[in-house]
């Protein structure tokens, strides 16, 4: 048996072999002194944990020695004793090895925060899926808000790309930026904006539409002299399918708790200006002609463009449509104009291959269109029968004439 | 005042009653008693010394020397008496019923340890100094109200004697007439600090005056002087008449712990010479040499009784099941509270 | 049939009230138990004949008896250590520490018996006894009467910290603290004492330990208070609703163990938070109700958190006292700040 030099005097670290009273070959009995040893707080004598005979001392007299070595051995006739050339201090390093393995290297993504923001912030960004190192903050001291938040999800752009890959983004954040001033109209949408996306629990309904019918028509139209936009087409179906499913014309006024379902169809025209984003109104779309909807609607948009518009012609709208179809893009999520329920925005149109009822290939212009509309007032299944019949109005041009007053 | 409080002796150092009058206190069956429960104490103290050098339970605290004092103080008790010792009684609780497996279990520094006897009424030791007196005055109080005539017992040192849980005690016990034995060990030092340097009075058992009540000295080294004084002090406050203090005058012969080296503040080599002459065994085995009383064999079979008793004891207590982490969370309350659930669950899922 | 049914209804509505200050509730409740169990029992001083120096026990010696009501030595540790003999010994004790700040003699007995005593014993042995204190500044008491030291206790383990700060809480708190199997400190805001009366029903109940209250609601800021400080919260609430900012105002009522679902619930909705306490700062209960805020709703905070605390100093004399005390004023700055930032 290993004699051991133990921590007798509450957290002793080593002690000093003074003399032993046994020598190798001596026989001792339980309890029978050993060693004396000599520790900072006294001197102690070590007696035998059992009876045997003294096989080896490993240390001499004025040798230092740490606690747990073994100082000399016993032979109780229980156990071998184990020969050791030399002393053991019994410290080894099954610890050590395993701390190492259990070390994992921390990845330094993203180590240093380059962008204040609260807590709750980083929620909305981290639900979202958005990096909001990414987010150029315009609240206190450069602080992204909930809103930049928001906005940023609402650009178009594909917000997963790391932030190693953009450059440009990168020295955004590093260079003194390009200073826009954020007032008057471009403030204003900012505030509609974010108070709709907060107010209002936004779905959007994503579908395809075959234009090539309606592509056709219009350039016989054309052919005869008379000019309709597609888009005039587009605010005629839609007063239909307004007619036809009135929720998606309706209003929730929260405050009384209802929700008014309006009787005429006002579409606003989200219109691109330099100054930024204008929402003339097109109204009663359902008691006018296709040719009187175009002339309108070419009318209020060149006041748009030209910063004419009257607060009137903005005014009262029902519905929104967002024509960006021209700049390009295949889906987004447009952002309701509260109060109103639904927004749509018509896509880039794209020759697309398609395979026929009859089987057959053909090459047809197809339009992808994105509904986002209050899923508070109206439900899914509700903006899938809503879209479906726009687009069957719009596939097959012919039936706007059934529908016609 | 030790005129005023003369040292009560019934069996002198060299083995010989002091007095006729306390002829009927040396029967026979009871002398050996006493012998063996020394006896038994001394065993189990040197093997406790030996045990924490030898690294199989930590710091220990030997109580050699004052043998007399806590077997004659718990010899006296009833069964159902209340007993409140300190960290150097356990000699005291041993005797009394405390079970030996806990006791060296709490050396070795677990929980299991603290955890009371089943048959006698013994608080864990106190380990702050004289914390434990207004506890046995409470407890004391207790068994008045539920119309027992049982008693407290509460152990304490000289050092103690300087706390304000002392005075506290003691006075709240004298206010209300608790049945309590205050009971002293002066064993003359207070770790490092001699009793001189601790208190200016001469004795211990003068302090009593303060309270009204009656303080008796006594020598701690005579077990049947001890047992006396205290069945005395407990029957009078079994009869309703309040508390006791009494001073056993006793030695502490070793260190305070065994971290602990005598040697830097006393000449231990005078301790050993006082040991010769004092030690409260060797008296009792004058008295038994002088009554002839003293029976080799039944020595010899008594000291291989206690014997394997440690030993065995010694055996469980290297055997006894692992310790469990959980232990620490689950006492805190009747019901861990949510921060104790929460922090026991770490703990444990990390440890597996 | 019918008038009888009704009438039942009636009477399971028309519960017995009465009109009590949190004082009277706090004696209501210490009657009730003397009433219910006879192994309860009230130490303290000057608590029998003259029935506290605050009155809380008026009346229940001439009731109950020297021997339930006990006037005890002027001795903290002492009568807080016996306490803890007898209720080791099966009895139900209720102590009273004059003040709060008196309690420091007696902060021994509590570390190492009152709230360890199950725990080295492995439940063998358990205290199950009520230490009642008096405590806060605000009524232009002494030096030293005014400490509110909570803190020193929350953060020990095994005892729980109770503060009520109305009548029906002080009763119905009071009768679950002397019902539960542990120690538990019951802290009494002084400057309350005698201020609103409330119907307080007269019959038994309690109120579990360890659950708050919101005793208003809103949606912008969340305000924890306990103790004297919950009327200061509530009425910086009030005012702030006309600036259009409504807070949920938390009366913790427990300060160990904490409310942990109730703070996480409100943070999670207002995502703001003002913590009052009249305690110091450093290392106050505030901190530690920030550090479960940071546990569970860390992602839902939209400001830093504001503490509206006493300051780092010994409470001052009684001339300056209120300049120490947060203000409704104090608590209106942070809740305004929080919503600022």
């Amino acid at each position: 048996m290993d004699v051991k030099f133990h921590d007798i005097g509450e957290g002793m670290t080593e002690g000093e072999i003074l003399h032993y009273f046994v020598q190798v070959g001596d026989e001792v009995a339980v309890d029978q002194p050993l060693v004396e040893m000599q520790t900072d707080k006294m001197v102690a004598e070590i007696p035998s944990p059992v009876a045997g005979k003294v096989v080896a001392i490993h240390f001499k007299p004025g040798e230092t020695i740490t606690v747990g070595t073994t100082i000399l051995e016993i032979d109780d006739g229980k156990e071998k004793t184990k020969r050791q050339t030399s002393p053991v201090v019994e410290q080894q390093s099954k610890k050590t090895i395993q701390q190492e393995k259990d070390t994992k290297t921390f990845t330094p993504t993203n180590r240093i925060n380059h962008v204040k923001a609260a807590p709750y912030t980083r929620k909305i960004a981290r639900e979202y899926g958005v990096d909001i190192e990414q987010i150029i903050g315009t609240g206190k001291n450069g602080r992204v808000t909930e809103e930049d938040v928001y906005n940023f999800i609402n650009k178009d752009q594909p917000i997963e790309e790391p932030v190693v890959q953009k450059p440009v983004e990168n020295t955004q954040l590093e260079v003194v930026p390009d200073i826009i001033p954020f007032k008057g109209i471009r403030k204003q949408i900012a505030n509609n904006l974010s108070y709709s996306v907060q107010a209002i629990p936004h779905v959007t309904h994503f579908e395809e539409v075959d234009l090539t019918n309606l592509l056709e028509l219009s350039k016989e139209l054309k052919a005869s002299d008379k000019q309709i936009s597609v888009v005039a087409f587009f605010l005629k179906a839609l007063a239909i399918a307004l007619r036809d499913y009135p929720i998606f014309n309706a209003e929730l006024d929260e405050e009384k708790e209802v929700i008014r379902l309006h009787k005429g169809v006002n579409i606003g025209l989200a219109t691109d200006t330099e100054a930024g984003l204008l929402v003339p109104v097109l109204k009663n779309i359902s008691g006018k002609s296709l040719l009187q909807i175009q002339t309108e609607m070419k009318d209020l948009i060149k006041k748009a463009q030209q910063g004419k518009l009257s607060v009137d012609e903005m005014k009262n709208g029902t519905f929104t449509i967002s024509n960006v179809g021209p700049l390009g893009g295949i889906g987004a999520t447009p952002i309701i104009n509260h109060p109103q329920t639904g927004i749509m925005a018509f896509h880039k149109t794209k020759k697309t291959p398609v395979i026929m009822d009859n089987g057959d290939m053909e090459v047809r212009n197809i339009m992808n269109i994105s509904l986002s509309f209050d899923h508070r007032v109206a439900d899914g299944a509700d903006s899938v029968r809503f879209t479906n019949r726009f687009v069957e109005l719009i596939e097959q041009p012919n039936n706007l004439l059934i529908e016609l007053v | 005042m030790k005129e005023k409080y003369p040292l009560m002796t019934v069996v002198d150092e060299k083995g010989t009653l002091v007095s006729e009058h306390y002829q009927s206190e040396v029967k026979e069956e009871q002398v050996k008693t006493f012998y063996y429960n020394m006896l038994r104490l001394r065993t189990y103290d040197k093997k406790g010394k030996a045990l924490q050098r030898q690294g199989r339970i930590g710091t220990y605290v030997p109580f050699e020397g004052q043998e007399a004092s806590q077997v004659g103080s718990a010899l006296a008790l009833n069964e159902e008496d209340w007993m409140f010792p300190t960290y150097r009684d356990h000699g005291a609780t041993l005797t009394f019923g405390a079970d030996l497996d806990r006791l060296l279990l709490h050396w070795n520094g677990r929980v299991e340890g603290c955890v009371p006897s089943l048959t006698k009424k013994i608080f864990p030791a106190a380990i702050p100094i004289a914390t434990q007196l207004p506890h046995a005055t409470g407890a004391a109080m207790a068994e008045v109200y539920k119309g027992t005539n049982n008693c407290s017992i509460v152990y304490f040192g000289d050092g103690a004697t300087s706390e304000g849980d002392f005075h506290e005690g003691m006075n709240i016990a004298s206010v209300f007439k608790a049945p309590v034995v205050f009971f002293n060990q002066n064993n003359g030092y207070a770790i490092s600090v001699p009793i001189e340097k601790q208190m200016n009075s001469e004795t211990i058992a003068q302090k009593a005056v303060s309270y009204g009540i009656p303080g008796i000295r006594v020598d701690g080294m005579d077990v049947f002087a001890v047992y006396l004084a205290v069945k005395e002090a407990l029957d009078r406050a079994r009869r309703g008449e309040g508390p006791t203090l009494i001073e056993a005058v006793t030695m502490r012969f070793g260190p305070h712990t065994t971290a602990d080296d005598p040697t830097k503040y006393r000449d231990q080599e005078k301790i050993d010479e006082k040991r010769e002459r004092l030690d409260p065994l060797s008296r009792v085995e004058r008295l038994m040499k002088n009554l002839n009383m003293w029976d080799k064999d039944w020595i010899k079979n008594m000291e291989d009784e206690i014997e394997t008793e440690l030993n065995n004891a010694i055996d469980r207590m290297e055997a006894f099941e692992k310790p469990n982490p959980a232990d620490m969370f689950d006492y805190v309350f009747e019901e861990p509270t949510w921060t104790i659930a929460e922090q026991k669950e770490a703990l444990l899922g990390r440890i597996g | 049939m019918m008038i009888s049914t009704v009438k039942n209804q009636v009477d399971q509505i028309n519960i017995e009230h009465k009109s009590l200050t949190l004082i009277q509730g706090v004696n209501e409740g210490l009657k009730t138990m003397l009433q219910e169990d006879e192994n309860v029992l009230l130490l303290g001083e000057d608590i029998g004949v003259n029935g506290g120096v605050f009155r809380a026990t008026d009346g229940l010696q001439k009731e109950f008896g020297k021997r339930r009501v006990i006037d005890t030595p002027l001795s903290e540790a002492g009568f807080v250590g016996t306490a803890v003999g007898m209720a080791l010994n099966g009895l139900k004790p209720v102590v009273e520490i004059q003040f709060l700040g008196f309690i420091y003699p007696a902060y021994e007995q509590i570390a190492t018996h009152v709230t360890r005593t199950r725990s080295r014993t492995m439940g063998h042995y358990s205290l199950p006894m009520v230490i009642r204190a008096p405590y806060g500044a605000g009524v232009r008491s002494p030096e030293i009467h005014s400490d509110s030291v909570e803190a020193l206790f929350t953060h020990m383990p095994g005892i729980k910290v109770v503060c009520p700060s109305n009548a029906y809480d002080a009763k119905g708190l009071l009768i679950a603290a002397i019902e539960d199997p542990d120690p538990v400190l019951f802290l009494e805001p002084m400057r309350l004492y005698r201020g609103k009366r409330m119907d307080v029903p007269a019959e038994k109940y309690s109120i579990e330990l360890g659950k708050g209250t919101t005793i208003q609601t809103g949606e912008d800021v969340t305000v924890f208070a306990w103790g004297a400080m919950v009327p200061i919260a509530e009425q910086a609430a009030n005012e702030m609703k006309e600036q259009g900012i409504s807070c949920d105002v938390v009366d913790l009522r427990t300060l160990y163990p904490l409310d942990k679902d109730m703070i996480a619930e409100s943070v999670q909705k207002t995502g703001r938070v003002v913590i009052v306490h009249e305690a110091h700062a450093t290392g106050g209960v505030g901190s530690e109700i920030t550090s479960v805020i940071n546990d569970t709703s860390f992602l839902y905070l939209k400001a830093p958190i504001e503490r509206v605390t006493g300051f780092d100093v010994p409470v001052p004399l009684f001339a300056i006292e209120n300049d120490y005390l947060p203000t409704t004023e104090r608590v209106k700055e942070a809740i305004k700040k929080v919503v600022e930032f």
